[in-house]
């Protein structure tokens, strides 16, 4: 059997898993008006926010699950720059057998990172949306042969599956925000979330949404945390480099990258055009090092590689080495300093 | 703009007003349009392919009422697709349906056996399979399999990391792979 047979065999499942993908999930403004209007399935039940208690500040961020550990687990370290501008939150909902809460923030003019502590209560034990009931308790962070479904029936309770995103920062609809998520014990986990900003106006609000679904349940729960933002301020003017041999990779063209920075770091950006976009390769700067750097296509589509946090020294011209997804260098190309 | 529901139109379908088919290209001719751009790489091809699949809706509503009439269209739209896609041209030309194929093999092994398998007995193991998926899971599957959306298409799609979204496209093909080998498929 090849792939395409697959391919072809996938043309048989059922007409709801197909309208499900299309409809379902994850709902975002932008993607609401492609479906022309029609319901989602998962619509869920908005839960209110009722911004109810709280929680002592830093009642996370002293112990081992803050925003800087989980940047490190997720990245690297966190820049000593970086660690003033870490914000306690106060934002939390009760929900009826759960609650959450976000317990710390950390942002800049280009990026937006939280911490989000989602406790399963009495009730439920807690998971990550993406696993299966089925799947090994070690996806908790556990270690024995049960499956979770079994494992939260022993010790009396439901699984819920937990997840977050950051939805909108000021007016701005968030379109990509990345999720890492740490389970701190069996009924309590800790997600990182990290999104893009392009626009900056000092005490911003940005949301976040928490999701949540029993297992074996239908209705996907939601709520709503909206929490203020407080930018480490842009240390300087953007600076912007020229590529010398733009066309270096095959099938890429990269434009001028242009950096700017805030006490965080440089934070990067440059646009690609693509023949192919399943090429895109993995992308290094010579003397910068970044956590998360990759390419995200903007709803103008246009690609563009983003690195948020750089630290490092910028020179009269940059190197910049591409890889493919076996890490083989597959070019490089030089960088001019503009003016 | 107002559409009309899914059930309106159908009740177009069945009154054979030709309205019905103008309802649903203004409901769902986007969506089409864009699915079998997916598959063919060609705008007036796919434009021919949406086209198409209006008719195949007109000449089989009635009898059939679709539950799901998104999905119904969407089925038909991706079959004359890849009826209209030349996959031996698509393999010069490093198609992305050519490419996502490829992307599947690893965990499809070639064999006798798995030739003879028919693509509507597949499809219904396949049902299953992704019925036993987290909703996730299943929609990124889905995204990247059904709609051949791109990884940075459906990071963006669902607000996650598109080294998240190669993650859990990755464990489900390896779930597939074993899914299919108990099914006796894969052996």
């Amino acid at each position: 059997m090849k792939g395409k047979d697959i391919f072809l065999g996938l043309g048989y499942i059922g007409a709801d898993l197909v309208e499900e993908a299309e409809t379902a999930a994850f709902p975002k403004k932008t993607e609401q008006k492609k479906t022309g209007g029609h319901m989602r399935k998962l619509i869920g039940i908005m839960l209110a926010a009722c911004l109810i208690f709280a929680l002592a500040a830093g009642a996370y961020a002293a112990n081992l699950f803050g925003l800087r550990e989980l940047f490190r687990t997720a990245h690297r370290e966190l820049p000593e720059a970086a660690v003033p501008y870490i914000q306690q939150e106060t934002a939390a909902a009760q929900a009826e057998d759960w609650s959450c809460a976000i317990t710390e923030s950390l942002s800049d003019d280009s990026n937006v990172m939280a911490t989000v502590t989602i406790r399963g209560g009495d009730k439920y034990i807690i998971a990550p949306t993406y696993v299966n009931p089925t799947d090994s308790v070690m996806e908790i962070g556990l270690s024995g042969d049960q499956t979770l479904e079994e494992y939260a029936q022993s010790q009396g309770k439901k699984l819920l599956l937990v997840g977050a995103r950051l939805t909108k920062i000021g007016e701005e609809e968030v379109a990509v925000c990345s999720e890492d998520i740490q389970n701190i014990s069996d009924t309590e986990m800790v997600i990182f979330l990290e999104a893009a900003r392009t626009a900056t106006t000092p005490g911003q609000q940005a949301i976040c949404i928490v999701y949540a679904l029993e297992a074996g349940s239908e209705d996907v729960q939601r709520v709503e945390l909206p929490f203020t933002l407080k930018e480490a301020p842009a240390k300087s003017d953007a600076v912007v480099y020229h590529p010398l041999n733009a066309d270096a990779i095959p099938g890429m063209t990269m434009g001028d990258m242009t950096f700017t920075q805030s006490d965080l770091g440089y934070n990067i950006h440059m646009p690609v055009t693509a023949e192919n976009q399943e090429d895109i390769p993995l992308t290094k700067i010579d003397g910068l090092t970044y956590g998360e750097g990759g390419y995200v296509l903007g709803d103008d589509g246009v690609w563009r590689f983003r690195a948020t946090m750089c630290q490092g020294t910028l020179g009269d011209t940059l190197t910049v080495r591409c890889y493919d997804w076996d890490n083989q260098l597959i070019g490089e190309i030089t960088f001019q300093r503009a003016g | 703009m107002i559409f009309l529901e899914d059930n309106k139109i159908l009740e177009l379908y069945f009154a054979r007003d030709e309205d019905a088919i103008c309802q649903t290209a203004l409901a769902y001719g986007g969506q089409l349009q864009r699915l079998a751009d997916n598959i063919l790489h060609s705008p007036q091809d796919a434009e021919e392919s949406v086209s198409d699949t209006y008719l195949r809706s007109w000449n089989t509503i009635p009898p059939q009422r679709p539950r799901h009439f998104f999905g119904y269209l969407a089925k038909i739209c991706r079959h004359l697709s890849l009826d209209r896609l030349d996959w031996q041209n698509a393999a010069k030309r490093k198609a992305e349906v050519v490419s996502l194929t490829q992307e599947m093999e690893c965990c499809v092994p070639d064999s006798r056996r798995e030739r003879e398998m028919r693509a509507r007995e597949l499809g219904a193991v396949l049902d299953t399979f992704l019925r036993s998926l987290t909703p996730e899971n299943r929609l990124v599957f889905l995204r990247r399999y059904w709609y051949a959306d791109t990884i940075g298409e459906i990071a963006a799609r669902y607000g996650i990391s598109e080294s998240a979204v190669q993650m859990r496209l990755s464990r489900t093909r390896t779930k597939l792979g074993e899914y299919l080998k108990k099914e006796g498929i894969a052996v």
